[in-house]
């Protein structure tokens, strides 16, 4: 009797082939293992370790000692705290002067008639790309207290002032200018969906432009403007390369470069150094629960209803100090910092005695280059980080598709455990995969350690959650029906994905899968504990050189990464924009 | 006494193309109210903000309570929190950081000339009494009905009594229920307060009910500024005529006119007496429009007689619509009542002429 009435009224899962029935949990379970095998293993191994006194390498992978006084004791240590405090305030100022310009920036962008806007909203994104060690290293060249370039400058000039980047402040600064894009990103969309009746309903009410502004604008995007600064502070927190080569010399310690510092001890501290990654952890997942719980509350802002046309405001003459505001910061965070590498580069002796001996042509030469390219480690670094990038785009685009399309398109029993799964990296800082995965496969042996592979299924599993997220959007995309039309017409799951979804998912998948390999070649947080000789990559490298206190090598390499990145992000952008223009041909 | 509002020779160009705004003028009386009625983008909005300040116009004078407000040919240009106006959005635009007190208490506490601050909660309690939201002072917005959203909006923009309310499409985000009684509430309001109103609509019976005078708009242009009853039965050009509700077209020629009173030959079908507003010439080419509510069905009046014959029949319960065919030409036929009196066939019917308005034919001028 059932059974006919339920033949009756034929559910969706009944219109798709019968192997599905037996095959279903055995692709979940496919996908749940791969998954556990990516982020819980290393994860559990990272708890492991921090609840245990004994030492993978020394005593082998068997050897487990539990021992939650160890956990406590690492929670209790000064310098955890000191770490702990120092990152809190870095991230913390760093946090607020992101808010600042972003916030700035945002309005001017959206809501005046400054000229250009477009291309200040461009180059304002560009502080993105520059990997952060990168920028450090930039920073430390022009602002170091004694040969920093700035401080050469206001010498020449005769003023009696001194920039010192190598402290609390100048990591707070070159926190807040390179993160401001996040908060922009949020306020900039947010301002941009805002009803402008609400702000006219104020004018009209009698208020000055400067009490609306304050009094209904920022009110009402203030979840947008939380979102983009808890998005800020949390990558802030994660970053090694800043603090790496600013703060080291003044011996601030983060708690991303003091995990670091506790695995260069010897014997390493691998113990230690799990627990206070797990703090890092925790903090960071706090955040970006509030950030979540923060985006997916009611918006305030948008409003169903016409359509209307953002606001400019007509600045008049002031327009042109907007306009002034927004080169002054390209200049600053984008122009002046890739002046400071190419001079260190070139010159032999960075020491500038006078404002003529910049330009002095035999102060110039490739002697850098040469030298960095003398080292056989440059040429393999490079080449294993492209090895790295391709292995990370192939497997970890894959597996997105895979999850994004089992969690998106079908009603498979377990999806949300692979959804789970699959956005928990989302909270773990790209440090603390690197430690996960380091306790995950440093003890065993023959294993993964001291492969390519191991650096790339870190990659995979780190960035796992933007992939699927980037991937579902283009999903969202393509119409259920398409899907079900072909399964009508006899196609079977996964002749239909072959045939129908993968073709007019290909510009979402060629997208996600470039932005995976430019995340990969740029990333050194989880490098840094994976990497061995063999395996070391360019951002590691570019960290030997920098702590081998030769600027001018230093630069140079800097110069090398940042041109090999924006030559392959021009080449992948106009690769997917080849890929975009091939849908429109299919729409 | 001086006009709340004077509206001369207004132009609003946006960009290239034709204006928004073309030449208008027109003028509000101290306690009038008056609704710009007319299809989207026929610059009624646009004719309403220029008077808010917050569009710029490109040409003529705005002057509110007697001072000019906007006048581009000499560099005037006041804003619009300057200009004494109140206003409500279509959208509401209540602030949904607020609650409905601090909404209310907004412009009391920003404007420059607010007399003191003491009156304040008196104020703010007396509109929202007004306004019907006496017990909502201090719930959020956000959990108010859209009706109640719009009461709030109202209420904001009336506690400073300002010289001159604009409204913009206020009612027209809220359910067909709730906007009939939110519309006739609006006119008590208004008409309580003594406000003198600027009103923009699409809906003609909000219009009608709202309106002490209503002004047709059409592609920039004031066509027709009238009282409501005019508006309905001397509409000035077939387009208004259309516009509000005079959906029956018949074609035909001019015969002859004198002064108001015009004879149209229609072809088969005969002749037609018809008023006209067009100093319309013999031979002209003419099209006479009509309500589907004017005509009597099943009478022979002394003029305008003919014999038509019903093709179909719409029973809609309160009303009753028929398709009538006489002389190659068709009519709508609107009969009141729970009856339909009349069956398929021949049928008698009057088109009394004061209700048969001829216009020359400038091809359809219909809107959809």
């Amino acid at each position: 009797m059932t059974a006919t009435s339920a033949a009756a009224l034929p559910t969706s899962d009944e219109v798709r082939p019968a192997p599905r029935r037996w095959g279903a949990p055995l692709w979940v379970g496919a996908l749940l293992i791969v998954l556990t095998f990516l982020v819980l293993y290393p994860l559990l191994m990272l708890v492991f370790g921090a609840l245990s006194d004994s030492n993978p390498v020394v005593d082998g992978f068997g050897a487990f000692r539990p021992s939650v006084k160890h956990f406590l004791d690492v929670l209790g240590n000064e310098n955890v705290h000191l770490a702990f405090f120092n990152a809190l305030a870095a991230c913390g100022g760093g946090t607020i002067l992101a808010v600042g310009i972003g916030l700035a920036f945002s309005w001017i962008v959206v809501r005046t008639d400054t000229p250009f806007k477009g291309f200040i909203a461009g180059a304002s994104m560009i502080p993105l790309f520059v990997p952060p060690l990168v920028a450090g290293v930039a920073w430390g060249i022009l602002g170091s207290p004694k040969t920093g370039l700035l401080n050469t400058v206001l010498k020449w000039v005769g003023i009696d002032f001194r920039f010192d980047f190598y402290s609390m402040s100048g990591l707070i600064l070159v926190f807040g200018i390179y993160y401001a894009p996040y908060v922009y990103m949020f306020t900039a969309s947010a301002l941009r969906n805002m009803d402008p009746s609400l702000e006219e309903a104020s004018e009209v009410s009698g208020a000055s432009a400067f009490t609306t502004l304050f009094t209904v604008t920022f009110p009402l995007i203030a979840p947008a403007i939380l979102a983009g600064s808890l998005l800020s502070f949390v990558v802030m927190l994660g970053i090694y390369g800043v603090p790496a080569a600013l703060g080291a010399p003044a011996n601030i310690s983060v708690l991303t470069t003091y995990i670091f510092k506790l695995t260069a001890w010897s014997p390493p501290l691998y113990n230690t150094a799990a627990a206070v990654a797990i703090l890092l952890m925790v903090v960071t997942a706090i955040l970006v629960w509030a950030q979540q719980r923060v985006l997916s509350g009611k918006s305030f802002a948008t409003v169903a209803g016409k359509a209307f046309r953002p606001r400019a405001l007509k600045l008049g003459r002031w327009r042109w100090f907007t306009f002034s505001l927004a080169l002054l910061y390209i200049f600053v965070v984008v122009v002046l910092p890739t002046l400071a590498l190419i001079i260190a580069a070139f010159r032999k002796f960075l020491f500038i005695k006078d404002f003529d001996a910049l330009f002095d042509a035999k102060a110039y030469s490739w002697v850098h280059f040469n030298s960095v390219f003398d080292n056989p480690l440059t040429i393999l670094s490079i080449w294993n980080t492209m090895k790295v990038g391709v292995l990370t785009a192939l497997v970890g685009g894959a597996l997105a598709f895979a999850i994004g399309y089992t969690v998106n398109r079908t009603q498979v029993g377990g999806r949300r455990s692979i959804d789970l799964l699959a956005t928990l990296p989302v909270a773990i800082p790209g440090l603390v995969v690197g430690v996960a995965y380091l306790w995950a496969w440093i003890g065993l042996p023959g294993g993964l350690y001291g492969t390519i592979w191991i650096l790339a299924l870190a990659f995979v599993a780190r960035f796992m959650p933007d992939t699927v997220k980037a991937l579902s959007t283009s999903f969202m995309q393509i119409h259920k029906e398409l899907e079900e039309a072909a399964w009508i017409c006899g196609r079977g799951m996964l002749g239909t994905i072959r045939t129908i979804v993968l073709p007019l998912a290909r510009p979402g998948v060629v997208a996600s899968m470039t932005l995976l390999f430019v995340l990969a070649i740029r990333e050194l947080g989880s490098s840094l504990f994976l990497y061995t000789s063999d395996t070391t990559v360019m951002a590691v490298l570019l960290l030997d050189y920098y702590e081998g206190g030769n600027v001018g090598k230093t630069a140079a390499f800097s110069l090398v990464q940042t041109v090999l990145l924006a030559g392959l992000l021009g080449i992948t952008t106009w690769l997917s924009r080849d890929a975009a223009q091939g849908s429109a041909r299919a729409g | 006494m001086s006009s709340a509002l004077l509206i001369e020779n207004l132009v609003k160009r946006f960009a290239a193309g034709k204006p928004a705004v073309d030449g208008v003028n027109f003028d509000v009386p101290a306690g009038e109210i008056v609704v710009l009625l007319g299809p989207s983008g026929c610059g009624k909005t646009t004719t309403l903000r220029c008077v808010a300040g917050l569009e710029h116009p490109t040409g003529g004078r705005i002057s509110i309570g007697g001072r000019v407000v906007s006048e581009p040919e000499r560099n005037l240009l006041v804003s619009p929190r300057e200009r004494d106006i109140g206003m409500v959005f279509q959208s509401y635009a209540v602030w949904p950081h607020m609650t409905v007190k601090q909404n209310v208490a907004y412009p009391l506490k920003h404007r420059r000339n607010s007399n003191g601050s003491g009156d304040v909660d008196t104020k703010v309690r007396e509109t929202l009494e007004l306004v019907g939201l006496g017990d909502y002072a201090e719930r959020p917005v956000t959990s108010l009905s859209g009706g109640q959203m719009q009461r709030v909006a109202l209420a904001r923009s009336l506690v400073y009594r300002p010289q001159l309310l604009l409204l913009d499409e206020p009612l027209s985000n809220l359910d067909a229920k709730l906007r009939l009684r939110l519309r006739d509430e609006l006119r008590r309001i208004l008409k309580q307060t003594g406000m003198t109103g600027l009103y923009v609509t699409h809906d003609q019976a909000e219009a009608v009910v709202l309106g002490d005078r209503i002004g047709v708009m059409r592609d920039g242009k004031l066509l027709q500024m009238a009282p409501p009853g005019e508006i309905y039965n001397r509409p000035a050009d077939s387009f208004v005529a259309n516009f509000t509700g005079a959906a029956n077209v018949l074609l035909g020629k001019v015969l002859e006119r004198k002064g108001e009173r015009a004879t149209i030959d229609l072809g088969a079908a005969g002749r037609i007496e018809a008023w006209t507003p067009q100093p319309l010439q013999a031979g002209d080419k003419a099209r006479v429009a009509l309500r589907a509510e004017n005509i009597r069905l099943g009478e022979r009046g002394p003029t305008n007689a003919f014999t038509g014959r019903v093709v179909e029949r719409r029973y809609q319960g309160m009303q009753t619509v028929y398709d009538v065919e006489f002389g190659g030409q068709k009519l709508e036929v609107l009969e009141l009542g729970t009856a339909a009196r009349h069956q398929d066939g021949e049928v008698a019917l009057t088109l009394p002429p004061d209700t048969c308005w001829a216009y020359r034919d400038e091809g359809a001028s219909s809107v959809e």
